[in-house]
């Protein structure tokens, strides 16, 4: 039978990589005494107890037969690049081209989509968003500006 | 008397007609939302928080009051017309309300919902009016030790009662706090897994935090898996709304039984509004003369649990108000908002400004009559909003995501952190680990942090101090017993299938 990654074996490791990993970043703080906690105390311990969850996790994963492991990397993928190039145009270029690049970014996700409609879309929710948000609340918003 | 001048004050700001007004608009924008398959109320409620950023603090939460319902009752139009339950608690609506659905009495199940959720938040309202002072007034005589375990309770009771596997909730639970852990430590200023970024010094914002795990991470794992409705709208409507005299005799019962069950569970931390609809509606089966009819339409078996899950909504107040820790992850949610308004729930708050707290609940029920009212004329927009595709409506939610996080600081930071934390939380999500405990950790954190060092530092390091203190130890003992519990029958659980299915 061919090896499957399973949900709780990533799970577990990925528990254990987490917290090693903040511990990493974390060991140049004091941690004080029980009397008197540093500023790594609290969240070393959360680091402990993130940790050990993670080694239980394998040891249950390694007991029974877990479901393999879904992630749509193309979905993901694509969807937050859309919010990339969005935080990357909107303080650049204002919030309608930020609005375009989003929708038509993120469009490419679902297969049933046409970027003629998109495009309309985006349009659209750039009005409404002017409308919402520069008039309704009353927020400075550049709409286009160049500014890289 | 007390509680009346309380309920008149609260009942004047909560009519002001500009507070009305945004209610109004909170309610529409949080049904219009709550409504989108896919899109969880934890979702609608953080997509719409920055609408309420720039309003003063009393008119903020009294939309956020209707946003609140709005998303709520959004989630039971898509399980009942569409059977895709929204959240573990709409599931139970989906019992009896999409067969109600499918045999042409749609229109009936949506306005039983509205009633009974009427019915169930009136009953929670009064009973949160009844019991809050007097909790309060309990909780000003807790020290740190006693806080500190009440949140441990609240946050081991909600991650191993809820969905999913108990250690996961509690590792969802650790993650949380851990992400909390992030910025400038209250006692010594020393930055905390910063990682440099001055934008990181005041930890990460709530808005970024529910925008990435809950919003983003709902929309990748959504796009793709959502079924198009395909709806006989003729019988949705507003002439379609009257119920038969026998549908109403049979179930203003279930509705006050569900509205008693509901504000039990309410008040205990952890099981909430979940539990609280699946036991209204396994009592109503139980009681029932007609059990069979369970399943396949009986208006009891939506009445109760609606009623049910509203009232213990309200209950769950309680102790968010009256202690200033949420018992669910939803009240984590919205005390986050309180707080970024200026609005501490706690004893304190109840004592020195009652006005705010009764505004606070009377908001809420006002909410909850506007959804009522506004139910009626606008039931055939929400059956149109259900079949838009959802190639229109994802790119929608994304950009008012975006557009939402960048308007609350300027700030493309913020954007960055969205993407991250949808990143986590579609991660987390496909791992099986289940988000809203996680939401719970993050919020509770810091105040677990402060409590349990402060308690640390005044008995001088040492821990004994949860163990003498009567409170503070019955709390930690249930905790331990809640937690020894989940241990066993998790023990319990694996075995069996471990034997069974081999594959």
């Amino acid at each position: 039978m061919k090896r499957i990654l399973e949900t709780d074996v990533l799970g577990g490791i990925v528990l254990i990589a987490v917290a090693v990993l903040a511990a990493i970043a974390l060991q140049d703080l004091p941690i004080g005494t029980a009397r008197r906690m540093g500023p790594a105390f609290f969240p070393l311990a959360m680091c402990v107890i993130v940790g050990l969850f993670g080694i239980g996790q394998l040891a249950m994963a390694l007991t029974r037969r877990g479901s393999a492991v879904s992630f749509s990397a193309r979905k993901a993928g694509t969807i937050l690049a859309g919010l990339a190039v969005f935080a990357l145009l909107i303080g650049r270029l204002g919030l309608v081209p930020a609005m375009v690049a989003l929708v038509l970014t993120v469009s490419f996700a679902d297969k049933t989509t046409k970027p003629s409609q998109m495009l309309l879309l985006s349009m659209a929710l750039s009005a409404v968003s002017i409308a919402l948000f520069r008039y309704g609340l009353g927020l400075q918003l550049s709409l286009f500006k160049w500014d890289l | 008397m007390d509680l009346l001048q309380n309920f008149a004050l609260g009942l004047s700001v909560a009519l002001d007609p500009v507070n009305l007004l945004y209610c109004l608009i909170g309610v529409f924008a949080g049904m219009f939302v709550g409504v989108i398959p896919g899109i969880g109320p934890m979702t609608a409620i953080s997509v719409l928080f920055p609408l309420t950023f720039y309003l003063p603090p009393t008119t903020a939460m009294i939309m956020l009051a209707g946003i609140w319902y709005g998303t709520t009752y959004g989630g039971s139009v898509a399980s009942i017309l569409l059977n895709i339950p929204g959240t573990a608690s709409n599931a139970v609506t989906c019992l009896d309300g999409h067969p109600m659905a499918k045999s042409g009495r749609a229109s009936v199940a949506l306005l039983f919902t509205a009633v009974s959720s009427f019915v169930g938040g009136t009953l929670g309202t009064l009973l949160l009016m009844f019991f809050a002072p007097f909790i309060a007034d309990v909780a000003l005589s807790f020290g740190s030790a006693e806080y500190f375990a009440l949140m441990l309770l609240g946050i081991v009771a909600a991650s191993t009662i809820s969905e999913g596997s108990a250690s996961k909730g509690l590792a969802a639970v650790a993650l949380g706090i851990l992400i909390g852990c992030v910025g400038l430590d209250i006692y010594t200023g020393a930055p905390r897994l910063t990682f440099g970024r001055l934008e990181l010094a005041e930890g990460v914002g709530l808005i970024p935090f529910a925008m990435g795990v809950f919003g983003v991470a709902e929309v990748i794992a959504s796009i793709g898996n959502v079924r198009e409705a395909r709806l006989n709208s003729s019988t949705v409507g507003f002439r379609h709304m009257k119920p038969t005299r026998d549908e109403m005799r049979r179930s203003w019962k279930p509705m006050l039984r569900g509205s008693g069950i509901g504000a039990f569970f309410g008040t205990l931390p952890g099981t909430g509004p979940i539990v609280a609809a699946f036991m209204a509606y396994a009592i109503e089966k139980r009681v029932s003369k007609t059990p069979e009819r369970f399943g396949k339409g009986a208006v009891e078996g939506l009445a109760a649990p609606e009623a049910s899950n509203n009232s213990a909504d309200m209950t769950a107040f309680i102790p968010t108000l009256a202690l200033g820790i949420p018992g669910s992850p939803t009240m984590a949610l919205m005390l986050g908002a309180l707080i970024i308004h200026g609005i501490t729930p706690g004893p304190s708050l109840m004592t020195d400004e009652p006005e705010v707290v009764w505004a606070l609940v009377l908001s809420f029920w006002v909410g909850n009559l506007i959804l009522l009212v506004m139910n009626i004329p606008l039931i055939g927009l929400w059956v149109r909003m259900l079949t838009i595709p959802y190639r229109w409506l994802f790119p929608t939610i994304l950009a008012f995501i975006c557009l939402g996080t960048y308007a609350v600081n300027t700030s493309s930071f913020d954007v960055w952190l969205v993407l991250v934390f949808g990143l986590i939380g579609y991660g987390m999500r496909q791992l099986g680990f289940p988000i809203a405990p996680m939401l719970l950790g993050f919020v509770l954190g810091p105040m677990m942090e402060e409590q349990f060092r402060r308690a640390m530092l005044l008995s001088r390091g040492d821990l004994m101090v949860f163990a003498e203190r009567p409170i503070s130890a019955t709390v930690l003992a249930i905790t331990a017993a809640i937690l020894a519990w989940s241990v066993w029958s998790a023990l319990k659980r694996s075995k069996p299938l471990a034997d069974e299915q081999p594959e």
